[in-house]
């Protein structure tokens, strides 16, 4: 009785920690100019991910008529057939989720000059639910008479204007 | 005999690891193609246990230290898992190869 108590207790334990799983990689061109400064930048979207298989699997367990294991098998096969393709991770609901992540690399970096782009697809998995992850980590680069001068510093602004009155 | 041939057998079995490819990407090749930098990282699971995927974090900084002052192009990604003691542990491997230019 104590050992099925013990193992009952690490099993409740270990449901609300997450497992972590990876499923894409790419790591994109690095460009380490002399000529600009690398500002670090990272950014994360994520949308809740639904394991019908599992919950199916779930309630049968706690089920005890013959008949009522047959009804949610019967449901789980059909869900699945709506679910059939290749696919990473477990379905979500919103399949455009990721799709902003082009404006907000933008945003990171106005100058659109990004180098050592490392794109992360990853899952955090929970009993039936999951957090389906996209992961950008990169560089921005910025010119380094530009970061210099920072964004209040006008005189970069008066020495153009000198130099077209010189022309 | 046969018994320790079979214990053998297990053991040899349960030490060797199976290779899975998880996925591979690559970037734009470029024409100069001498010189070769990579970086790798790696993690090991056990009991199929993993609660971070950050060991993949440093593999952009690592490319970059190797070719310091240059650019890397035409990066190949392996994402690559090995399978030990009948997949009882596991090791996660990302490695990136690529041409180091500088100018």
């Amino acid at each position: 009785m104590r050992a099925i108590k013990s193992a009952l207790f690490i099993f409740c334990s270990l449901i609300p920690a997450s497992c972590a799983v990876l499923h894409h990689v790419q790591v994109g061109d690095v460009n380490d100019d002399e000529k600009f400064t690398l500002k670090p930048f990272e950014i994360k979207v994520s949308e809740d991910g639904v394991d019908f298989e599992e919950a199916g699997k779930i309630a049968k367990a706690f089920t005890g008529s013959k008949a009522a294991k047959k009804d949610i098998d019967g449901v789980t096969d059909i869900i699945q057939l709506f679910q059939q393709g290749p696919r990473t991770g477990v379905p979500v609901f919103s399949e455009t989720y990721a799709q902003n992540i082009i404006h907000d690399l933008y945003k990171e970096c106005p100058t659109g000059q990004i180098t050592g782009l490392v794109s992360i697809r990853e899952m955090r998995k929970y009993p039936v639910i999951s957090g389906e992850i996209v992961k950008i980590k990169g560089y921005c680069m910025i010119a380094k008479d530009t970061a210099d001068a920072g964004p209040g510093d006008k005189s970069r602004g008066k020495k153009k204007k000198q130099k077209k009155e010189t022309i | 005999m046969f018994k320790r041939f079979i214990q053998l057998g297990l053991i040899i079995l349960s030490t060797a690891s199976c290779v899975h490819v998880q996925s591979v990407s690559l970037t734009q090749i470029p024409e100069k193609r001498t010189n070769k930098v990579s970086a790798s990282t790696e993690k090991w699971i056990f009991f199929a246990l993993n609660f971070d995927n950050d060991y993949v974090d440093k593999l952009g900084e690592e490319m970059k230290d190797k070719c310091a002052g240059g650019r890397v192009q035409g990066i190949l990604t392996k994402d690559e898992m090995y399978n030990y003691f009948l997949g009882l542990v596991l090791k996660r491997k990302v490695t990136a190869t690529g041409y180091c230019n500088k100018a």
